[in-house]
């Protein structure tokens, strides 16, 4: 991110206040403008594309990108990371669950700029090397998939659901993974997962 | 050709308001979970996206007069977690909009922006008399919810407008809600039905969702109920089958559904008559239980 | 068992990269990274039936970042009439020309520098269209009232659909009728008849990986990754299309994100070929979710009919006008209205049949094959009938099915008998499960609960052809070479399963490859739960065979005849010889990593049935057998329906992979749950208007009836795989009449059309009062 002259129109001051690490932020007011000129770029050249930063599973990556791309394709087409699926891109099916700061978002609603500053995870991110998360285990153990397009969007609103507390009784576990649908119907295996897992990380 | 998009990200409400003025045409965005839809299917090709998602004024909420004023941003998984005491009508609707994964991010804001018949929120802040507050560089003005919502999907908000946030009263009697789908998850409501009782002024008021071209109040339903609820014996048996049925056949006749792709006109009403006996029941075991 | 022993035939072991799965790393089709690429948009069709006077496409061609827009006529120009494509009927063209036949019907195809400028480019492109009178529903499309295709195109490739070439006047592409003793004659003698007019709508497969095709031309040949579950099929249809021999078209894919039927035959491959053929690029084809709506439907089906007894109530007759929308295009509707026609009297001795089955077309999206393959539209009928002609009779619904169910030799109605198809075993494992023999507290208030079952019946494809390739290397690992393609129900895991009980090696070890049509030989399709049998029945003989060999390669060492050596999970021994595989192979070539080759053929074949009769003496294969029994809870103030019980049984034969075979019952169960009370497409004047996840409505975890049991029936059938056959549509086929039972069994209301939504069920109960 380079230093940009400040946008002509005064009425149109954006600024962003990021969040993150203080890499970005680096003293440099100026360094926020990346969003803002692009912008100004796009009133006037109509050319699209403004810089974004995002996190994703403790990796900073810087691209390129027109507002308009959502934080799903950025991932898959910018960032190479496909785990996270596209089912409808529109929020309706869960495939294209993520975790933002923890907390369990669908993908395919929320833009790539409007997520600088957040640590994203991807279910790529849960892994540790080789070796498998407790949910990832549980899923595997309970045979909880059959054709594994929607594994990984179940998979990350578990790991949320889990720590919400949210995953005490069958029941509940029902009730608070409902964002995420299942083709080819592996609800029950989906639900002895996630009681597995929870009770797992209870002990 | 517009491929591109603006997208500006206000740090303040003051800005927020500014950027609004000088682009009326920008579509405000903060949990994103509804415009987003439209976005992604080239539904919307709007020149300005408004992202409200750092504006610190509209994420908190405050009590303050016998009322909270709760931030348009606010999302719904705070809501429930956090405002289930003092706005439970509220909370309950906030547990059935969307999915797990949309609440975190949607909030009132979009419910009441987009003024769909619809929206989860509607009923409760119709049952409860909220107010909306809505501001622009002209200034701040609250126009009661009864008078915010003039057409399907359409609002009082003049064009320089942003809603900032709802004033609710605070609970003063037990709430209900309840919502009818064919399916039990992420359901877009055939009908829904809010309801809240004021035990200290002995008032009842009441919301329909999705039955109608605007939420509605059920006004001859509330003033029966009003009247005729035996308020100085809350028993749970005082309640007698009779006013619960003519409760519920008042609200049926408040609606005004059409048939669409959900449900028919003809089940909408008998949906929320059924709908109205049962929370009215509820509710009323609450008063009693107390 | 030892763990080697759980590998093999009936073991549970856990199936083919369960890590990969769980990362997110399975591979679907649309994850690939394509470099450069030609993005395709596709601007469609917003009239239901109408003359395409012009298409113009100047503006979008103007815009930046568009390479060229293709329409139905420029692709006429080029292909003639082999543009039109269809796995029965020709009739259906990648991009219309001509006319437009429903809405939604591809018109022309933008080719740009990235989806969003192909989309934008879409909406640039506009038509003038001389309207045509539409048919919308099956009443209109049989009256006549306007033809949706001038003239009947059955493909050359099928010879028994010849004789409808050139036929006009007319939407129904074919007919099928069954006709054993007098059936009309014994209703009217009958003591007992009930009749229904039943109405099952359509629906969609929805599988959550949408479909995506890319194709380019690569030394002369035209190659392409698709979603499909019949790369042998596209293969031939490209082939067709652009005039090449088999050898210059490439077909290969991924593991599908769930199919379902959705992705077969002629989806978007045609297209995808057909651009990159005449553009000279590699081109990217994908369907938005509202578009994979269009892509292929699941039939809506109206069934007449009527079932009738004798004083003794025995089942005299059967009668049942069964009418399939095929839609805009026949695709496989004439196989359906047939395969699934010729079982509409249900499992049953029943001494006289009759059936009209009739395939029809509509301007609406084109119906395929789906999961059922048309058959839960008649089981619809004929176990709702039954129920309620038991009901009639004073009988208990489970004891009057009993008794009439086919057992193993009976003849069916349409002239097959019967082996392997444990109908009883199916349906008095459902009944105890449910405890439908406990005494039932019904209720009297406002909550109601009743109880109900019904039993399937389905044929599998016949006849069908299958082959497979074995290499063994020398290290005792093996790939295996076939066509089947994975879509989650687990054939990657159970051939390896099938090979390696053979050979008396880990399955693990043996990796079954990803369809090329390169290197993996022809299968017909993996649908119709066909792969298990046919698909098995070569991986076992291929399996044989490299058995064979290596006996024979270890008898020559040992210096032995070839009868006394065995194949053991150590090695081929005999008496005291023993060697391992790895040491006899390295012996043989000196060699490491040497392979050994097999290849075998499974093809099965059948009698056509007699075109008067319907009849034939062997139709099938085999035969798929299921029952499903529901204990359900009816709340008379919203009609919401909640299932306490759903327990579901499938006749498998044997079961190679017991936990996969539960899952298929399952999964097919809670779809069948969902197309009972939810599922259903909403057409208005043919557009589609509940095209998303939102209004088309799927089964969540919420819905899940309180407790599912899923029961596994072997009945080992003489020729199949270990005795085994397929199972993943048999859960399915009985699920909505089990449940409408037990509505009726609960609130005394017969409930004919689906889906049971709350609406439907409260409007039924005012009714009845």
């Amino acid at each position: 991110m380079t230093d940009e002259p400040a946008p002509e129109s005064s009425a149109h001051t954006r600024r962003t206040v990021l969040k993150s690490t203080a890499a970005a932020a680096a003293g440099t007011v100026v360094a926020s403008h990346h969003t803002s000129v692009a912008s100004a770029e796009t009133a006037h050249t109509g050319g699209a594309r403004t810089r974004v930063t995002l996190s994703v599973n403790g990796e900073r990556h810087r691209i390129a990108i027109e507002p308009r791309v959502t934080l799903l394709d950025a991932l898959r087409d910018r960032l190479g990371l496909t785990g996270t699926k596209k089912g409808c891109d529109r929020g309706e099916c869960g495939a294209c669950t993520v975790l933002a700061d923890g907390e369990r978002i669908k993908s395919c609603l929320t833009l790539a700029v409007m997520r600088q500053g957040a640590e994203i995870t991807t279910v790529e991110g849960l892994t540790r090397g080789d070796d498998l998360h407790p949910v990832q285990e549980a899923f595997i153990r309970h045979d909880a998939f059959q054709c594994g397009a929607c594994t990984p969007g179940q998979i990350m609103s578990a790991v949320a659901c889990i720590d919400e507390g949210h995953a005490g009784s069958e029941a509940e576990i029902r009730e608070w993974m409902s964002g995420n649908l299942c083709r080819c119907a592996a609800y029950q295996n989906i639900v002895a997962a996630v009681a597995d897992a929870a009770e797992e990380g209870r002990r | 050709m517009v491929v591109s998009m603006d997208f500006l990200r206000p740090a303040s409400l003051a800005e927020a308001l500014e950027l609004k003025a000088a682009n009326p045409d920008a579509v405000p965005i903060a949990g994103g979970t509804d415009v987003m839809v439209e976005l992604n299917f080239d539904k919307r090709r709007p020149a300005a996206l408004l992202d409200l998602g750092r504006v610190p004024e509209l994420a908190t909420w405050r009590a303050e007069n016998g009322r909270v004023r709760l931030g348009a941003t606010v999302p719904y998984t705070r809501i429930v977690d956090e405002l289930g005491d003092v706005l439970p009508g509220l909370a309950m609707a906030a547990r059935t909009v969307g999915s797990p994964q949309i609440r975190n991010r949607a909030g009132v804001g979009g419910n009441l922006g987009s003024a769909s018949p619809a929206g989860d929120a509607h009923p409760p802040l119709l049952a409860t008399g909220a107010d909306v507050e809505v501001a622009s560089t002209r200034g701040t003005r609250t126009v009661p919810i009864g008078e915010f919502f003039l057409g399907p999907k359409r609002s009082a908000l003049a064009a320089d407008e942003l809603v900032t946030a709802v004033l609710v009263p605070v609970a003063a009697g037990p709430q209900q809600f309840a919502k009818v789908g064919t399916r039990n998850a992420m359901v877009i409501a055939v009908c829904s039905f809010g309801l809240a009782l004021d035990t200290t002024r002995r008032t009842v008021g009441t919301g329909i969702g999705s039955a109608g071209p605007v939420p509605l109040r059920a006004a001859a339903a509330e003033d029966f109920a009003a009247e005729v609820l035996p308020w100085d014996e809350p028993a749970a048996n005082t309640l007698t089958d009779d006013t619960a049925k003519e409760f519920g056949e008042l609200v049926a006749a408040a609606a005004r559904p059409i048939d669409d792709v959900r449900g028919s006109a003809a089940y909408r009403r008998h949906a929320l008559a059924v709908l109205a006996r049962r929370t009215l029941r509820w509710a009323w075991q609450d008063v009693s239980g107390r | 068992m030892r763990e080697i022993e759980q590998s093999w035939v009936g073991g549970s072991r856990p199936r083919f990269d369960t890590a990969g799965r769980v990362r997110g790393m399975i591979a679907h089709v649309g994850d690939q990274a394509v470099g450069a690429a030609a993005h395709v948009a596709v601007h469609r069709a917003t009239q239901p039936h109408a003359r395409i006077e012009a298409v113009h496409v100047d503006e979008a061609l103007a815009m930046p970042g568009v390479y060229g827009v293709v329409t139905g006529a420029d692709l006429y120009k080029q292909l003639g009439d082999r543009l039109l494509t269809g796995p029965a009927f020709a009739d259906q063209p990648a991009l219309a020309h001509e006319k437009v036949r429903y809405v939604g019907e591809p018109v022309a195809a933008v080719l740009a520098a990235d989806l969003a400028t192909a989309r934008a480019a879409t909406d640039a492109i506009w038509v003038d269209y001389e309207d045509l009178p539409p048919v919308y529903d099956l009443a209109d499309a049989l009256a006549g009232t306007a033809y949706v295709h001038d003239e009947l195109r059955p493909s050359s490739v099928f010879g028994d659909l010849k004789h409808l070439r050139g036929v006009r006047d007319t939407n129904v592409n074919y007919t099928y009728n069954l006709r054993t003793g007098d059936a009309e004659a014994a209703r009217d003698a009958g003591a007992h008849t009930v009749t229904g007019e039943f109405w099952a709508p359509p629906t969609h497969h929805v599988p959550i990986e949408l479909p995506c095709t890319i194709a380019w031309v690569d030394s002369g040949r035209l190659e392409m990754l698709t979603t499909t579950q019949t790369p042998s099929y596209v293969r031939q249809t490209i082939a067709d299309l652009l005039d090449l021999p088999l050898s210059r078209v490439r077909v290969t894919t991924r593991p599908l994100g769930g199919s379902f039927g959705a992705k077969m035959y002629d989806r978007l491959e045609p297209l995808a070929a057909a651009l990159a053929w005449t553009a000279g690029r590699r081109v990217r084809v994908t369907a938005t979710r509202e578009e994979a709506f269009l892509l292929t439907t699941r039939h809506g089906a109206a069934v007449s009919s009527s079932l009738t007894a004798d004083a003794e109530g025995n089942l005299v007759s059967s009668v049942a006008d069964v009418r399939y929308d095929t839609g805009a295009y026949a695709d496989v509707g004439p196989r359906i209205t047939a395969k699934s026609g010729m079982v509409a009297p249900g499992p049953y001795r029943i001494a006289n049949a009759r059936v009209l089955s009739r395939c029809v077309y509509t301007n609406k999206p084109s119906a395929g094959p789906f999961r059922g393959f048309g058959v839960p539209q008649v089981t619809w009928s004929h176990e709702s009938l039954i129920d309620e002609l038991a009901h009639e009779l004073g009988e208990d619904p489970y004891a009057f099915r009993r008794r009439h169910l086919l057992r193993e030799g009976d003849e069916a109605p349409m002239g097959t008998r019967m082996h392997s198809a444990d109908f009883v075993g199916c349906l008095d494992a459902v009944a105890n499960a449910i405890g439908w023999f406990d005494p039932l507290d019904r209720g009297t208030g406002r909550i109601r609960r009743g109880r109900g079952v019904a039993v399937g019946v389905k044929a599998v494809l016949t006849p069908t052809i299958a082959n497979a390739v074995l290499q063994l290397n020398q290290d005792n690992s093996a790939t295996l070479l076939i066509s089947t393609v994975d879509m989650g129900q687990g054939s990657d895991t159970i051939m390896a399963q099938i090979a390696a009980d053979v050979l008396r090696m880990d399955s693990r070890r043996i990796h079954v490859v990803r369809a090329d049509t390169d290197a993996t030989p022809y299968d017909t399709i993996t649908a119709g739960s066909r792969s298990t049998y046919h698909t098995g029945n070569a991986v076992r003989r291929v399996a044989e065979a490299m058995r064979d060999k290596l006996i024979g390669l270890a008898a020559e060492r040992f210096g032995v005849p070839a009868e006394e050596v065995s194949l053991t999970p150590d090695g081929p021994r005999a008496g005291s010889h023993e060697v391992t595989v790895a040491e006899l192979v390295h012996g043989h070539f000196g060699a490491r990593g040497a392979t050994l080759t097999t290849e075998a053929n499974y093809t099965s074949s059948w009698t056509p049935y007699d075109k008067e009769t319907g009849r034939s003496d062997k139709v099938t294969e085999h035969w798929f057998a299921g029952a499903v029994g529901a204990r359900i809870a009816v709340d008379t103030a919203t009609g919401r329906v909640r299932i306490e019980h759903l327990a579901v049984a499938g006749d498998v034969g044997r079961a190679i992979n017991p936990t996969l075979v539960e899952q298929q019952l399952s999964g097919a169960a809670i779809m069948g749950i969902g197309h009972a009370l939810f599922d259903q497409l909403v057409l208005d004047q043919g557009q589609l208007i509940n095209g998303t996840l939102l209004d088309y409505q799927l089964p969540s975890i919420r819905d899940l009836p309180d407790q599912l049991t899923p029961i596994v029936v072997e009945s080992p059938h003489d020729d199949g795989p270990f005795g085994a056959k397929g199972v993943g549509e048999t859960g399915i086929l009985g699920v909505a009449p089990a449940i409408a039972n037990a509505v009726r069994d609960a609130v005394g209301v017969r409930l004919t059309r689906l889906p049971l939504t709350p609406e439907s069920i409260t409007m039924a109960l005012e009714e009845n009062q």
